[in-house]
């Protein structure tokens, strides 16, 4: 199981973490497998290789590696880390239990955060997938899934540096810091009002409520299309207890984008004209998320009534989720363990008023979380029920 | 006697959309395209190459200098200097078009 102390805002010292002596990326890589069975009657359905993605592990254990050390500086390049199996105590190797994340600094002892087996549900979500195809599995069908990893040796760096016939070149990651300032996490606390979740072990997220207002106009506005922008800010590191914070200072709409009732795609002159509006503004603001909207109360405009109720008892009203999509953009664009992401819905009956909902990057993968809204005005509507993580829909 | 040189490999400096992932690509071949630069540079700066249909993701490189996304027909050696800065911006969807709960079979992690 992975052990994830509690910890409040501000500590005395920085949060338990295993250290050890590992100093080097050593090279070694594995190949993880699945292997699935049926649960009743039990059988073995089939052992297929994945491939996980393993950049947002690295990313999110990379900050956490320096949220809580002024001395150190907000370089979160992650070419230095990697990913490590723990090997599951009963079965032995090569069945996995978990993953640890290996943060290598240099100068100091390498840093060790656990990562859940939880990483490879979307990756047997995938698979069972093709298992129903093949007839194997039925949709619905619970399976069950033991993750395994065989080392598959390769020269250190040797992924890093694909050459292909004619075309080959360098590439060199540039440790570069991104600016942090110091502010008093307390004096934005107390002009602010908690928002969702609340979670102590996650990085302090503030948002003006202008932002929050701009984003509802915005929706009201695009009517029945998906509507977004990028929100843009700074990290700050508290003065008292060292610890990173993150300030949305605006949003800047997403111009040039193509929106529709279900999907908002974010095109690069998009990005070009976040780009020239952050240029213009002259405050050093860079982007730490972005946010769209899921306008529910528009998606059953064409349904008979009949059709209204059966998708409303099978809850596939809300628009209160984070899609397969959603988490592809932020993992494509936003990939910074302290960006997030926030999704305005509505409902198609009884409520129109717009939930605000945050996610971020929290151990490995995309949940909701928590944030503050910096105003002394009355809260938003805060949104109450379940959460979809991104990309699961039955975990 | 006119001797032909070798025009050398050119270096650059390269941005993620967020501008927050930096890399430094040296010896680009002159002949290549802009379209072969980015696709060599997107495993090796761990940028996603498909969306989450499993469709290659579109990247366009934007010349920090001319203020301008660049085509990938365009050749390296006509359109880029040593020093030159590109940020790669993709072509990306979001939204909650793919939701329908049920259709995948329910899974555990078992021990």
């Amino acid at each position: 199981m992975v052990s994830h102390p509690n910890r409040a805002v501000c500590r005395g010292k920085p949060r338990a973490m295993l250290e050890n002596t590992v100093m080097a990326n050593d090279g070694i890589r594995y190949q993880y497998m699945l292997e699935i069975h049926r649960r009743e009657p039990a059988a073995h359905l089939a052992t297929l290789p994945v491939a996980p993605d393993f950049a947002p592990a690295l990313e999110w254990a990379t900050l956490e590696a320096i949220r809580d050390d002024p001395d150190r500086r907000t370089v979160l390049n992650t070419h230095d880390s990697r990913i490590e199996p723990r090997w599951n105590p009963q079965r032995g190797r090569p069945y996995v239990s978990g993953l640890q994340a290996v943060v290598v600094r240099k100068g100091s002892p390498a840093v060790e955060f656990d990562v859940p087996l939880s990483y490879f549900h979307n990756l047997a979500k995938t698979a069972s997938s093709a298992l129903v195809e093949a007839g194997k599995l039925e949709a619905g069908e619970m399976f069950e899934y033991r993750v395994l990893a065989y080392p598959a040796q390769v020269e250190a760096g040797a992924d890093r540096q694909p050459r292909q016939a004619g075309r080959s070149f360098r590439v060199t990651p540039i440790d570069e810091a991104l600016p942090v300032d110091e502010q008093s996490l307390e004096r934005f606390l107390a002009e602010s009002t908690r928002l969702g979740p609340e979670d102590e072990d996650q990085m302090p997220v503030v948002i003006p409520r202008q932002v929050l207002d701009e984003t509802a106009d915005l929706m009201r506005q695009a009517e029945a299309t998906e509507t977004g922008g990028v929100l843009i800010g700074h990290l700050h590191r508290d003065g008292d207890c060292g610890t990173l914070f993150l300030e949305v200072t605006a949003q800047i709409p997403a111009r040039h984008a193509q929106a529709e009732l279900t999907r908002l795609t974010f095109t690069p002159e998009t990005w070009a004209a976040v780009d020239a509006a952050i240029a213009l503004r002259a405050k050093h603001e860079m982007y730490v998320g972005w946010w769209h909207t899921h306008p529910a109360g528009h998606w059953c405009d064409d349904c008979p009534a009949e059709t209204r109720k059966q998708c409303q008892a099978a809850g596939k009203l809300s628009g209160d989720f984070f899609s397969a999509h959603d988490a592809a953009l932020h993992r494509t664009a936003f990939p910074r363990a302290f960006s997030v992401a926030l999704v305005l819905s509505d409902g198609c009956h009884a409520c129109r008023d717009p939930v605000w909902r945050l996610y971020g990057w929290r151990y490995d993968m995309i949940w909701s979380r928590g944030f503050h809204v910096l105003d002394t005005a009355a809260a938003p509507v805060a949104a109450t029920s379940p959460v979809l993580r991104g990309g699961e829909t039955d975990v | 006697m006119i001797a032909t040189l070798e025009k050398k490999g050119v270096t650059l400096h390269v941005r993620d959309v967020s501008r927050q992932k930096l890399v430094r690509v040296d010896d680009v071949p002159p002949d290549a395209t802009v379209g072969e630069l980015i696709e060599g540079l997107l495993d090796r700066m761990n940028l996603p190459q498909h969306d989450a249909d499993g469709r290659p993701l579109n990247y366009h490189a934007r010349l920090e200098r001319e203020g301008r996304h660049l085509h990938a027909s365009e050749f390296v050696n006509d359109v880029l200097r040593t020093g030159d800065e590109l940020v790669l911006q993709p072509n990306i969807q979001a939204g909650g078009h793919d939701v329908q709960p049920g259709d995948t079979p329910v899974h555990r992690a078992r021990w």
